[in-house]
């Protein structure tokens, strides 16, 4: 296959932002009726009480947090992966960064609409928000909820930041090929670049030192978010390592999500040049080697449970394993581990049909995996008099889904907006290939 | 300052509820029915929880009152991202209702699962709602309620004996369910005060605190089954 | 005297009884009027009363409180200015409910205030039945009910009254006087749990028509057979009471609590031993125990020499109860048997107490109490003086040609006279019985062919919509009331409640409608009634107490007397002690104990009690008790308790068919289940909870549940009634419910019930009770 020259790329990747297909239009209006389920489903909670989702008393928490923490942990896919690999100098990375710090920023944004859905009265949320006000009235900077939105509207900022500060040339170059208001709006985005060598150097610059601090900030937000649970003195979310384990499982959604997306965009936008095998490949190495660290997680958490023995925390384990939730629970670790590990292990599987089946499974297991820290434990509280169940409702149900709807429209929509790989940067990469022959061509 | 604090006699509790319906009466606890309970969704301030223990015929029951155990160490209180529930300085978990915003993380990180959420709005079918209580708010939609140990009947007590240029007297205060129970289960006072019958009952040999090994330090503290 | 001050010698503040409606006129309503000046909204007040959830006779204190309330007034709607009811506490002075209430009495104030009240009187408009009336005016329900009874002057036997448990105070005389000022018999009284047996076993061992009160507050051993003591069981309120004394009350005291029941009640939950035995073994298990008693000699030979007669003969013929013999039939291991005998007989002052619909297994249990000589002993059985009608109802206003000539016809003989047409008016009051008699469907059809039928029901429920004119009563919280409660305490007590709010609709004092109807009628009917209202008539009740001179209130002048007592809640004459250790007086005031105990022993020998039904086809053993939360059914109208959690299987908002979990497990049934139980009288269908605590040959099924008519919260769960027969004990001379057997099967059909608590909790050794 041979190596796309300069034209060709803008071509390929502009194409998308300025050809619409009717496919497009099918996709948009489907995953936009979908959102608005979401909308309205919510409406409709706002009017007649938080009572319209299935939640009670023990089980305060469900769907609601089940599916924000799964957001969340879809976001680390991007910023996460992507800084990391740009710190370490990967060059596979170059064709892959922007979808996934897409889906970072998407996955935020769809995550954290989940606070203020579940929240009984969700018109106050800005009560979280510390503001100077006449009463004197702040939040309580002890509770992980404010820690969350602290760290999670920072991530938010900085991966907004880290995914735009690459798209400025990128930007440019549509603002020349772009007419009318588009022109406009690519010329206001793109700041009046006009690509000297200084501009390069200090783009180069922060985009380094963003990546530097995305790392920890995004380390931190699932940790903190982790801290939900483990901050509480509840049976088996009281736990040490849920940190570095939801950490884990955030890397591994986020990955599996990003090697979805990646199938898709490459299908869809016919970018079979840009995004090759190799990339599934190094990417799929990845998802297999955080598949082994959730299992060693889960194993170890689980593992220390029983041998503990502690009386509040047995019938949660048991609930598990062999009790209510234990078709869920095995579910999730078929989901998790027992497929992706032959496929990803195994070179000759590690094909790209495959991957992205194994990535599917991924996410619903690793949504099940929240699904099953939050309600077995609310379920089996402590004192066995309060043992309840849980049945999401319709209106749950509905939200809770139809936030991929959201998730994929504002994906949609973004491809349309931005190219989908860094026209740059792939470019950048083409250059650093021929000066190092031998490394790794990405069209081989 | 007095420290307010609560003793339940399991010995002396025949579970018969009272209480539970006086907590209902006193402070405006809705009536959801039949669908929402069936849901979990029932407000229950005191609750007797009903235990078996054996197989016939050899088997018993046994009844523990549980309500909100005020815990000097709380957990429900740190993690409220708009501090809607906090301690008072006499020693109550105070719930401030115009200012939740319905987390309901409190209720997750309570070990007795005494928070009880308003999932609707209340309904008091005219005229119901002559009976409610004036010094008792009612809980909107969307709020955390649990017992306050009567804080209304409290402060009642305290303006009537500062309107008295007296202290508050032992005794003077009943909290609903301790006044309703015919057996005289709950005991109601100031734990600060050495001679408080609740005091001397709470540290009798028979006194022990639910789940106290959690470090919650509960001000109810249970007296077990056991000879005098 | 002012009103005012009337209020502050009362030493009660502010029952206000200021109407003000939207013009500003002021509306002066009974019972207690204060000055304008002294109306403040939030300011409380506190009223004492009797609460008649049940007939345990409780002191209550009401906290009323002015306040708003939207009325129609000129048939428009205005907001005025209204005295409301807003917590029902127990009165701490009065010696039955020594402050504490029950669940069912804090839930009366939703009986005042519930939204399907029967508002104004109303006439029949649809078929009976229907439900369909069309309010009118009291003028014409007080024309209507005296046209009607006037027609029937010349035949006043055609009349009949169909009323509870018989009033203990003045109501009861109001009624009494009014069937004999009319000149009919037919007074039927009717209640499904009659203690009548027990007052017959009462007086063939002790001479005293009366319901035992058991000072087991201060007992070292109480031994119970079937007695749900902290449920329903005569005095729920005073039981409990007496179990937290009993229990802690005492330094370096504790009871020893021994329940003997088929099915581990609440107060089998209490125990600290329970014996499952068979329905209707009672009496045989204490036969078992007092042969064990006496042939170990263990039994308080002083007062079985000095105080009882009969024993010789008795003793001798329980050499037929050795347990070793009638264990099996008890279905208690006979060494178990023995043990807690002992145990009763030695831990003195221990003392027994027994339900039965079985006279003579009552007797039995009775007789335990003379082998440990608990009768008028502290911690035994202990007496007051009789006053089951007050006082001055005896003395002063009861006339000897007013005294039933004939025997009162009980609700069997009612249901075929009025089938036989022999009943052309019939007045209910206080009762229920379409809902709480198992003939009920026959009741319906009965009633269906009586010409008129006048109802004083608050609520239309299953008998009164079988009415033409409902004469909508006050609830308790609206009336003067009066009670000697009984079982009493050991001294007397007599019970005063006045209204605690004015009428919140347009209901009357059904004393005050029976009243006005005998003026109306004239003749015979006016002079049996020489009461001006029933205020008055409570009034003058109390003039034999105030003669007394001591007790609780002493007053020279009457009407300060009077005062005073409305202001305590009644009127008492505790002993100098406390009244803890009041309650064992052996004789005081005007109680006497009992002259002499008499030992009797039936003529044919004492059986367990027939169970109809095939056993072959219908393996189990019906038990029917009334639910915590309901009692008979007459509270199942209060949303409160409908959602109070059943104590023993956590189940709110209906009802179910209790099985043992193994028999369950072999008829492979789990909780939920639709069963079909079919008796001998009928079939039922239920969803099943697995009790632990109950006889594997045994289904239960709490009463209660499954009204059709009662408003909006009652319509849950399935009566039970129906599946028994129900007939007349002539050893009592009490209509009561017979045992049947029946048999469960599934229907294929699953109803989740409706529950607080998790089906699964357990206490474990890990499990914070035990620490
Ligand atoms: N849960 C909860 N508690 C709150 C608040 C809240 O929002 N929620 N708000 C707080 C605030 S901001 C306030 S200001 C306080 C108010 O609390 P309080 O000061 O207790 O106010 P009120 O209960 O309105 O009035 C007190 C009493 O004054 C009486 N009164 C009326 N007029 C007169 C008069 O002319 N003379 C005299 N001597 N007495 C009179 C009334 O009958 C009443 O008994 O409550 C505080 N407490
Ligand atoms: N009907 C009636 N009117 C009254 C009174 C009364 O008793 N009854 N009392 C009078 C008196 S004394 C007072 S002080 C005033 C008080 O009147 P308001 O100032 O209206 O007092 P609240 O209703 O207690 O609280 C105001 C609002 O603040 C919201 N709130 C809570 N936390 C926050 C926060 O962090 N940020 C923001 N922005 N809002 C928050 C509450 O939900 C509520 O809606 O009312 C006066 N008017
Ligand atoms: S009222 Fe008293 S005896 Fe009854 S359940 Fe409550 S605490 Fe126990
Ligand atoms: S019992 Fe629960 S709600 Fe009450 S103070 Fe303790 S943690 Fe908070
Ligand atoms: S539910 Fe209300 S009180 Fe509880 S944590 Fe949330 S905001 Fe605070
Ligand atoms: S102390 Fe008051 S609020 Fe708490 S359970 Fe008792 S009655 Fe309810
Ligand atoms: S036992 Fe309960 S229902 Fe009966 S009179 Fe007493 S308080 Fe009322
Ligand atoms: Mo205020």
């Amino acid at each position: 296959m041979a190596t796309p020259n300069e034209a060709q790329i803008n071509r390929d990747l502009l194409g998308p932002l300025f050809k619409t297909g009717p496919r497009y239009y099918i996709a948009v209006a489907l995953f936009g009726a979908l959102t608005s389920v979401v909308f309205i489903a919510w409406a409709l909670q706002i009017m007649f009480g938080i009572g319209m989702s299935g939640k009670n008393r023990p089980s305060f928490w469900g769907l609601y947090i089940t599916t924000f923490v799964f957001w969340i942990g879809i976001s680390h896919a991007g910023t996460l992966i992507s800084a990391i690999l740009r710190v370490v100098q990967a060059e596979w990375r170059r064709p892959i960064t922007r979808c996934a710090e897409a889906i970072t920023t998407f996955a935020l944004i769809t995550g954290s609409l989940f606070p203020l859905i579940h929240l009984g009265r969700a018109w106050l949320f800005y009560w979280m928000v510390p503001y100077p006000n006449s009463r004197y009235l702040w939040p309580n900077f002890q509770s992980p909820l404010m820690w969350d939105f602290i760290a999670i509207n920072t991530y938010l900022t900085g991966s907004v930041t880290y995914l735009y500060l690459p798209m400025i040339p990128d930007m440019a170059v549509a603002r020349d090929k772009a007419t009318g208001w588009r022109k406009k709006m690519y010329r206001t985005l793109a700041l009046g670049w006009r690509g000297t060598e200084r501009e390069w150097v200090r783009l180069e610059k922060a985009i380094s030192i963003m990546a530097l601090i995305i790392i920890p900030v995004a380390v931190s937000v699932h940790t903190i978010v982790s801290w939900d649970f483990a901050m509480t003195v509840m049976p088996m979310w009281h736990s040490t390592i849920f940190g570095p384990y939801f950490v884990v499982g955030a890397i591994f959604s986020g990955i599996a999500a990003l090697l979805i997306a990646m199938v898709l965009i490459r299908k869809y936008f016919h970018l079979e040049h840009y995004l090759q095998p190799i990339h599934f490949d190094n990417l799929a190495k990845m998802l297999f080697a955080m598949s082994l660290l959730w299992f060693y997680f889960t194993f170890t958490e689980y593992l220390v449970t029983w041998y503990g023995n502690e009386a509040p925390e047995m019938p949660v384990f048991w609930s598990k394993i062999s009790g209510r939730f234990a078709p869920l629970f095995w579910l999730m670790v078929t989901c998790n581990f027992l497929i992706p590990f032959p496929i990803l292990a195994i070179k000759k599987l590690r094909t790209i049909p495959l991957i992205f089946f194994a990535s599917s499974c991924i996410l619903v297991g690793m949504w099940l995996e929240r699904f099953l820290i939050i309600v077995p434990t609310l379920t089996h509280p402590f004192l066995p008099y309060n043992y309840g169940t849980y049945w999401p409702s319709l209106t749950e149900a509905s939200i809770a889904a139809g936030t991929l709807g959201l998730f994929v429209l504002l994906y949609f929509l973004f491809a349309k907006f931005s190219p989908m790989i860094s026209i740059w940067e792939y470019e950048e990469g083409l250059q650093v290939a021929s000066k190092h022959a031998g490394d790794v061509h990405p069209g081989h | 300052m007095p420290q307010w604090g609560m003793t339940v006699d399991l010995d002396r509790c025949t579970g018969c509820e009272a209480c539970v319906v006086a907590c209902h009466a006193e402070n405006n606890l809705p009536i959801v029915g039949p669908e929402q309970a069936a849901m979990g969704r029932t407000h229950q301030w005191i609750r007797i929880e009903r235990y078996w223990e054996g197989e016939f015929p050899n088997i018993r029951a046994r009844f523990m009152p549980v309500m909100c155990q005020q815990c000097d160490a709380a957990p429900c209180e740190p993690v409220c991202p708009v501090n809607a529930t906090y301690h008072t300085p006499d020693g109550l978990n105070a719930q401030v209702y115009n200012r939740c915003v319905g987390t309901r993380f409190c209720a997750n990180n309570c070990p007795y699962t005494v928070r009880y959420f308003t999932w609707f709005t209340p309904e008091w079918p005219s005229p119901l709602n002559e009976q409610l209580n004036p010094d008792v708010s009612i809980r909107s939609s969307g709020i955390m309620e649990k017992c306050t140990f009567c804080v209304q009947r409290i402060r009642r007590a305290q303006d009537t004996a500062k309107d008295e240029t007296r202290a508050v007297r032992d005794g003077e205060i009943q909290p609903a369910c301790a006044q309703a129970c015919p057996a005289k289960v709950l005991v109601f006072g100031d734990m600060s005060d050495p001679d408080s019958q609740v005091s001397q009952l709470a540290n009798s040999r028979r006194g022990y605190r639910l789940l106290e090994e959690l470090g919650t330090r509960p001000r109810v503290v249970y007296l077990k089954e056991a000879d005098a | 005297m002012k009103r005012r001050d009337f209020l502050k010698t009362g030493g009660i503040v502010g029952t206000a009884g200021l109407i003000l409606d939207g013009c500003g006129k002021p509306q002066q309503l009974i019972p207690l009027l204060v000055s304008e000046d002294q109306f403040v909204p939030g300011e409380e007040g506190w009223v004492r009363t009797l609460c008649q959830q049940c007939a345990a006779g409780c002191g209550i204190t009401v906290r009323v409180m002015q306040g708003e309330s939207i009325r129609t007034i000129d048939g428009q709607q205005k907001r005025v200015k209204a005295v409301q009811a807003k917590k029902i506490e127990g009165n701490p002075e009065h010696p039955i409910s020594m402050g504490g209430t029950c669940a069912r009495g804090q839930a009366g104030v939703q009986a005042l205030y519930h939204p399907d009240r029967v508002q104004t009187p109303l006439k029949l408009s649809g078929t009976r039945g229907s439900g369909q009336y069309q309010p009118i005016t009291w003028k014409d329900a007080q024309q209507l009910l005296v046209t009607q009874l006037q027609q029937l002057q010349a035949t006043p036997q055609a009349i009949a009254m169909l009323t509870g448990r018989p009033n203990r105070g003045t109501m009861g005389t109001i009624v009494e006087r009014f069937a004999a000022g009319i000149g009919t018999t037919n007074v039927v009284s009717y209640d499904p749990f009659d203690p009548a047996p027990l007052r017959k076993a009462a007086e063939l061992t002790t001479g005293v028509s009366r319901l035992p009160a058991v000072d087991f507050a201060n007992a070292n051993f109480l031994l119970s057979f079937n007695a749900n003591l902290f449920e329903t069981f005569l005095s729920p309120v005073r039981n409990i009471y007496s179990y937290g004394q009993f229990r802690q009350g005492r330094p370096g005291i504790r009871g020893k609590f021994v329940h003997a029941e088929p099915r581990l009640s609440q107060t089998a939950a209490c125990a600290d031993e329970w014996l499952p035995i068979k329905p209707g073994t009672e009496g045989l298990l204490a036969l078992a125990m007092a042969h064990v008693i006496v042939n170990e000699n263990l039994h308080d030979t002083d007062f079985v020499a000095q105080s009882t007669n009969g024993f010789a003969e008795w003793s001798a013929a329980l050499a037929d109860y050795a347990p070793e013999k009638i264990a099996t039939q008890i279905d208690v291991p006979a060494a178990k048997i023995q043990r807690v005998a002992r145990e009763f007989a030695q831990r003195r002052p221990s003392v027994a107490v027994g339900d039965s619909r079985d006279v003579a297994s009552l007797t039995a249990i009775y007789a335990l109490n003379a082998l440990v000589g608990a009768y008028g002993r502290p911690g035994g059985i202990v007496f007051g003086p009789d006053e089951t009608r007050g006082p001055a109802t005896a003395s002063t206003l009861r006339t000897e040609s007013l005294e039933p000539k004939a025997k009162a016809p009980d609700i069997l003989e009612l249901l075929s006279a009025m089938s036989a047409n022999q009943i052309k008016a019939l007045l209910i009051l206080d009762t229920n019985p379409v809902f709480t008699l198992p003939q009920g469907d026959a009741l319906t059809k009965a009633l269906s062919t009586v010409p008129f039928i006048a109802s004083f029901a608050s609520f239309l429920d299953e008998t009164s919509v079988m009415a033409d004119l409902i004469l909508p009563s006050h609830v308790t919280l609206e009336r003067w009331v009066d009670d000697v409660p009984e079982p009493g305490v050991g001294f007397s007590v007599r019970t005063l409640g006045q209204p605690a709010v004015e009428p919140r609709w347009d209901t009357r004092d059904p004393g005050d409608v029976l009243i006005d109807t005998a003026k109306a009628l004239g003749g015979n009917a006016a002079t049996a009634m020489p009461f001006e209202n029933v205020a008055a008539a409570v009034k003058e009740s109390f003039r034999s107490v105030h003669a007394l001179q001591s007790g609780s209130t002493v007053d020279a002048d009457f009407d300060a007397f009077y005062r005073k007592v409305t202001a305590a809640g009644g009127w008492w004459n505790a002993p100098a002690q406390t009244t803890a250790d009041a309650g064992g007086q052996r004789a005081e005031g005007g109680g006497k104990a009992a002259a002499r105990f008499n030992f009797v022993m039936p003529a044919t020998p004492i059986a367990a009690r027939a169970f109809a039904g095939d056993a072959a086809q219908m393996p189990f053993m019906l038990h029917l008790y009334p639910s915590a939360a309901f009692a008979d059914g007459r509270v199942a109208h209060l949303p409160w308790l409908q959602e109070m959690p059943d104590p023993m299987t956590t189940v709110m908002w209906g009802s179910w068919v209790e099985i043992n979990p193994e028999t369950a497990h072999t008829l492979e049934i789990h909780e939920g289940d639709i069963l079909t139980i079919t008796s001998p009288q009928g079939s039922i269908e239920l969803p099943a909870f697995l009790y632990p605590g109950l006889r594997p040959d045994v289904i239960a099924i709490p009463v209660g549940q499954g009204h059709t008519q009662y408003g909006r919260y009652a319509s849950r769960g399935v009566n039970p009634l129906r599946l028994a027969g129900s007939s007349l004990d002539p050893a009592s001379g009490a209509v009561v419910q017979s045992g049947v057997r029946v048999s469960a099967v599934k229907t294929g059909r699953h109803e989740s019930l409706i529950r607080f608590g998790a089906s699964d909790a357990r206490g474990h050794h890990e499990h914070p009770l035990h620490r």
